[in-house]
């Protein structure tokens, strides 16, 4: 049978039957089962981002507060332009987006077009727009009825004071993340969460005909209140600034404020600075300079980033140096506290001490000679620490050591807080006690001081340093508030009175004299270091670390400042001489602002500045009596009943037994004169020169204390020109505090 | 009447001698065909749901098309009923002029090229007015019946040889294949010739020359690739679809991701988000991605399965076939329906690169599908006359 199908034929039937009907298909099937099954969590994925459209509603930052809440650092309103590339269709049109884009926004062309050819469904183009640059992107899309361009809301950061508080502060970045300071270490409760709206949308972009949608709320950041009071921080600030110019700082400054009962920071800075509006151009113009004359390449991008750390780094707290002799303060509580020593101990300074083979000298090469506990501290005797040093012995002194807390991180609430380094105690010989007794040789924070300070001051009690006071919402409520932590008791309330008490005495007596505020009652010490490690290296000699720790009242311990000038240039640079006056003048501004009343004694009295009261229209008794009032004498010129004018003029502030000229039916001469330079003038010689000229003065400073005594600076400049009759403040030092 | 050549006395008898007597059509044949286009208009309802919805034709609405394709499918079903009834061995006269007229067809190409539509740099369809097709259809139904014929006439002996066996295929393919370059249409070259080898294949062609056959095909694919910078960039992206995801792979990917997104269980009739303007053709070349994403593995496995049991079923038709001729026309439709399926569930699943291979029963096209179920009548025309089983004798 030719025309039925023969058995080859069956045979090659079968064989497309099997590949066609199944080989086929199972080969099909197994890919769609291993698409479906295996793949399905990666695909889905990808597939669903490619179907929704996720657009982000910015939240808030939180606004930052200073104690009293003044804003320190606001977000403003800006707006965000993005692009959907995917949307745009033709060449012509993606040109002319790239083009007008770069040229409103001031971007570069080319990167424009880049995310323009990208094709993506979401690219920013820029961040921070301003709302009438915004208003321009607004209005060519509009024009050119494009659809692929979108608006959405923003914010930028805005530090209304410039460089002030910079460090502590700290700045965010171009997408409102916390970058440094406060900002980076509370960025979690200050950037709130962003909210989302997440949408289907099919490959035009367009909303899919059919509902998904999801709404997540924008949570706003909630605000920040810190225990920095801006007025104090102004004092601060203003202070340093001047000790930096003044003393030609080589490297940097640093000052901290502390509530000493509760570890809050009442200020805190360091100089140089930098302007948080522009964190990104270096402040020192030499450096800057510097950069910007190398060749371009890697060299000179890590010389810029370096210096931009640099600029950035909040010394206060991350600077590590050795403490000097203000760390006799913490030596003296240990001693007094274990009861090695006490205010009846003695102690004789030859000018040195010796220890196994080292004879470790004083700062005052002849010595101290006698004297006691109170005296030691006064004179800031090395050798008498060095004994003392002995008595306690390494263990203890490490004990204390550790419960003042300088093993460790105080654990502000700061970010890239250091801890110094100490010796292994094991290892730590003789000599290196001896050492330490005086503060040398191992390394602290200034913030690790002044907190260890500070538990001396009040009562004993080591307390955890903070800047945060509270945070609030966004409708000013209160969310939680700093408890004040005590980390534990180091020494006891007796010990503390003690120490105070002596620390009062090298202020009004001893080396400190310098940071004697009338009318208030400071407790304090100096310290100068040298920068060992530094003077080796560069083959200097005189690198010096000037500090002076304060706190006042002495009875009743509220506040203490902590200055620290880095590489002094003006010599000498000793802590009493350099570094005492900034401590006072901060003390006198800060004090009277926190409403701690002032006590004078009647011999402060006597010196105290007045002010000058309103004469014009008295009769010359009644004139004179109230001039007495207010400690001042009268001279009066012409003939007239009553005073017709007053030299100098109602309300200036001068010097107590200054005397004031009442013109009587005349009027005042219309006179100028030069004011004399008064630096290196002794108190008399001042006055004497002053009155010559008809010009009055103020003073401020070591006037009445014995020494050597001598005029430091002036308010105004020796060859100014100003009316007879003017004030010029002057400000006295004692030279004789060359103590370390 | 005209005067008996050689070859009508040849043909007829072949024809005369087969047995007059019919058995019912196969019944399983048709369920499957039911099914599968009923499920085939389901999901062309969904798939072509949103190409309606975002046509910016006034006149095109969401159902158009399935409307449209439904009209055609019942158009479709009266064919093949028709083509049912319809004595099989008469088509024998119509192999040659078939043959020839969609060869003249296929020419107007370069003839009268005003006729044709081009769309995405092909050019495939004719447009008649009223409708559209392709001339590439006819084309795959004049080979089948041709070298059905062909085969039948020549008979086993001869066709071992090359003249009879292979020469004419040869000869006749090359033709065509020039023809579709013309259109660039690829992959109806390759059904065709698909179709064509197979049946000279069961025609008893020489396994020797069929290699070799082979070779050239090979060859001439390879050659077409590499001349064609469109071809070798869809070679490149079927291995790695995501290499250019927003540019050439963006169909395969598109592809890959609607069947992955499906799972196991689906999203849901009329649920998929690939076809809202992600997934090209979702109504046409890429409707089984569509089914897939909604219908899950489950659903696609169950198309699967249709379509495999339809087409085990259209060769064990055509084993049963009573002549060498039924055999060959059935088992020639049954594999242009099974290379179709599978070239496009290959395309849609990435086991093949991407090319424009429709969906028999499924993707859009009116006259295709009538097409379709007219050769599914011709396939039941056979079943109706096959041979009996053996305990009925």
């Amino acid at each position: 049978m030719q025309k039925k199908a023969n058995s080859s034929m069956r045979k090659r039937l079968l064989f497309i039957t099997v590949f066609f009907g199944f080989f086929c298909f199972v080969a099909v099937a197994g890919k769609i089962f291993y698409l479906q099954v295996f793949k399905y969590e990666e695909y889905q994925q990808m597939a669903i981002s490619q179907q929704t459209r996720d657009t982000t509603i910015a939240a808030a930052r939180g606004t930052i507060y200073d104690r009293n809440l003044k804003p320190l650092a606001i977000s403003a309103d800006t707006e965000m332009v993005t692009l959907e590339a995917v949307k745009i269709d033709d060449e012509e049109q993606g040109l002319l987006i790239a083009q007008k884009l770069s040229e409103i926004l001031e971007l570069d062309y080319e990167e424009v077009l880049a995310k323009v050819e990208a094709k993506g469904t979401y690219t920013v183009i820029k961040r921070n727009v301003e709302k009438d640059v915004a208003d321009k992107v607004r209005e060519f899309v509009k024009e050119n009825k494009i659809d692929s361009i979108y608006l959405a809301s923003d914010t930028t950061r805005y530090y209304p004071y410039g460089s002030f508080l910079s460090h502590t502060l700290g700045f965010v970045g171009t997408d409102s993340q916390g970058l440094y300071g406060l900002e980076l270490y509370y960025d979690d409760v200050l950037s709130g969460s962003a909210g989302r709206v997440v949408k289907a949308a099919n490959a035009k972009g367009d909303e899919m005909p059919f509902e998904y949608e999801m709404y997540y709320k924008a949570e706003d950041g909630d605000s920040l209140v810190l225990t920095i009071d801006e007025v104090i921080q102004h004092y601060l600030e203003k202070n340093l600034e001047m000790a930096y110019e003044d003393n030609k700082v080589a490297d940097h400054v640093t000052g901290i404020v502390m509530d000493v009962n509760t570890g809050g920071i009442l200020a805190m800075a360091n100089k140089p600075d930098f302007d948080l509006n522009d964190p990104f151009t270096i402040t020192d113009a030499e450096t800057a300079q510097a950069i910007s004359e190398m060749p371009d390449g890697e060299e000179k991008t890590k010389a810029r980033s370096d210096a931009l750390t640099a600029q950035w780094l909040n010394s206060a707290v991350t600077y590590t140096y050795y403490p000097g002799s203000t760390f006799k303060i913490l030596v003296s509580s240990m001693a007094v506290e274990e009861g090695v020593v006490n205010t009846n101990s003695t102690f004789y300074c030859p000018g040195y001490r010796q220890v196994r083979d080292w004879r470790i000298g004083c700062w005052k090469a002849g010595g101290h000679g006698a004297e006691t506990f109170t005296q030691a501290v006064m004179n800031s005797c090395n050798p008498a620490f060095m004994e003392i040093g002995s008595l306690l012995g390494k263990d203890l002194f490490y004990k204390y050591y550790k419960a003042f807390g300088l093993n460790q991180k105080t654990g502000i609430d700061l970010p890239g807080e250091a801890v110094g380094t100490f010796w292994d105690i094991d290892k730590m010989s003789e000599v290196d006690l001896a050492v330490a007794s005086f503060g040398q040789n191992f390394t602290i924070t200034p913030l690790q001081l002044i907190t260890a300070v500070s538990a001396v001051a009040n009562g004993g009690n080591l307390v955890t340093p903070h800047v945060l006071d509270k945070v609030i919402d966004s409708d000013g409520n209160t969310v939680s508030t700093y408890q004040t932590n005590t980390v534990r008791q180091v020494i006891s309330e007796e010990t503390s009175d003690l120490v105070c008490d002596i620390l009062e005495q090298v202020v009004t007596d001893g080396t400190g004299k310098n940071a004697y505020v009338a009318g208030y009652r400071v407790a304090g010490k100096t310290g100068t270091t040298e920068k060992i490690a530094d003077q080796l290296e560069t083959g200097e000699t005189n690198l010096r670390i000037s500090s002076f720790i304060a706190f006042a009242p002495a009875d009743d311990p509220q506040v203490a400042v902590l200055i620290l000038l880095d590489e002094p240039t003006v010599y000498p640079v000793t802590g009493g001489i350099t570094v005492a006056p900034v401590v006072k003048r901060i003390m006198e501004d800060v004090l009277p602002y926190l409403e701690i009343e002032a006590e004078y004694t009647e011999e402060e009295q006597l010196k105290r500045d007045t002010v000058v009261p309103n004469l014009e229209g008295m009769t010359a008794s009644q004139a004179k009596a109230a001039a007495e009032e207010a400690g001042l004498s009268i001279r009066t010129v012409g003939s007239g009943d009553t005073v017709t004018s007053q030299v100098p003029s109602y309300s200036a502030t001068v010097s107590r037994s200054s005397t004031i000229v009442l013109y009587m039916g005349e009027n005042a001469p219309d006179e100028t004169v030069v004011v004399p330079d008064l630096t290196g003038l002794g108190v008399s010689q001042v006055r004497q020169k002053l009155s010559a000229l008809g010009l009055y003065y103020k003073s401020s400073g070591s006037e009445y204390a014995t020494g050597n005594i001598v005029a430091q600076r002036q308010d105004i400049k020796g060859g100014t020109e100003v009316p007879v009759g003017t004030v010029v403040s002057v400000e006295f030092t004692d030279l004789n505090q060359l103590a370390q | 009447m005209m005067k008996e050549t050689a070859a009508d006395r040849k043909y007829s008898r072949e024809i005369e001698e087969k047995p007059k007597r019919t058995v019912g059509i196969d019944e399983p044949f048709v369920v499957l065909i039911l099914l599968l286009l009923l499920i085939g208009l389901v999901c062309l309802y969904s798939a072509s749901y949103v190409v309606g919805y975002y046509s910016t034709d006034p006149g095109v609405t969401s159902a158009t098309y399935v409307k449209k394709q439904g009209l055609f499918a019942i158009m479709g079903l009266g064919a093949m009923f028709l083509a049912s009834r319809f004595d099989y061995r008469k088509l024998h006269y119509f192999a040659v002029p078939l043959m020839i007229g969609s060869t003249l067809l296929l020419s107007t190409i370069k003839i009268i090229p005003g006729i044709w539509i081009t769309s995405n740099d092909a050019t495939r369809w004719i447009n008649l007015g009223f409708t559209t097709f392709q001339p590439s259809e006819i084309t795959k139904f004049a080979f089948i019946l041709f070298f059905s014929s062909w085969a039948t006439i020549q008979g086993p002996k001869k066709m071992r040889t090359f003249k009879y066996g292979i020469l004419p295929f040869l000869g006749i393919m090359g033709v065509t294949a020039l023809m579709l370059y013309w259109e660039k249409h690829l992959s109806a070259t390759v059904t065709i010739a698909g179709i064509g080898a197979v049946i000279i294949f069961l025609g008893g062609a020489n396994m020797l020359y069929l290699f070799g056959l082979g070779g050239i095909g090979i060859i001439g694919l390879v050659w077409y690739i590499v001349n064609h910078p469109y071809a070798m960039t869809r070679i490149k992206v079927w291995f790695d679809p995501f290499s250019d995801f927003r540019g050439k792979g963006w169909q395969g990917s598109q592809s890959l991701l609607s069947i992955a997104s499906g799972g196991i269980w689906g999203l849901g009739l009329g649920q998929g988000r690939q076809k809202q303007l992600y997934l090209p053709e979702p109504a046409n070349d890429f409707i089984f991605s569509v089914a897939c994403e909604e219908l899950g593995f489950i659903g696609a496995f169950i198309i699967i399965v249709l379509f495999a049991a339809l087409i085990l079923r259209g060769y064990y038709i055509a084993s049963k076939a009573p002549d060498r001729f039924g055999m060959l026309l059935a088992a020639g439709i049954t594999t242009q329906v099974a290379i179709q399926t599978i070239f496009n569930m290959g395309v849609v699943s990435g086991l093949l690169p991407v090319t424009g291979a429709s969906l028999p029963f499924f993707s859009y096209g009116g006259t295709s599908l009538m097409m379709l179920l007219g050769e599914m009548g011709i396939v039941l025309s056979v079943s109706r006359r096959r041979r009996p089983e053996k305990k009925e004798k």
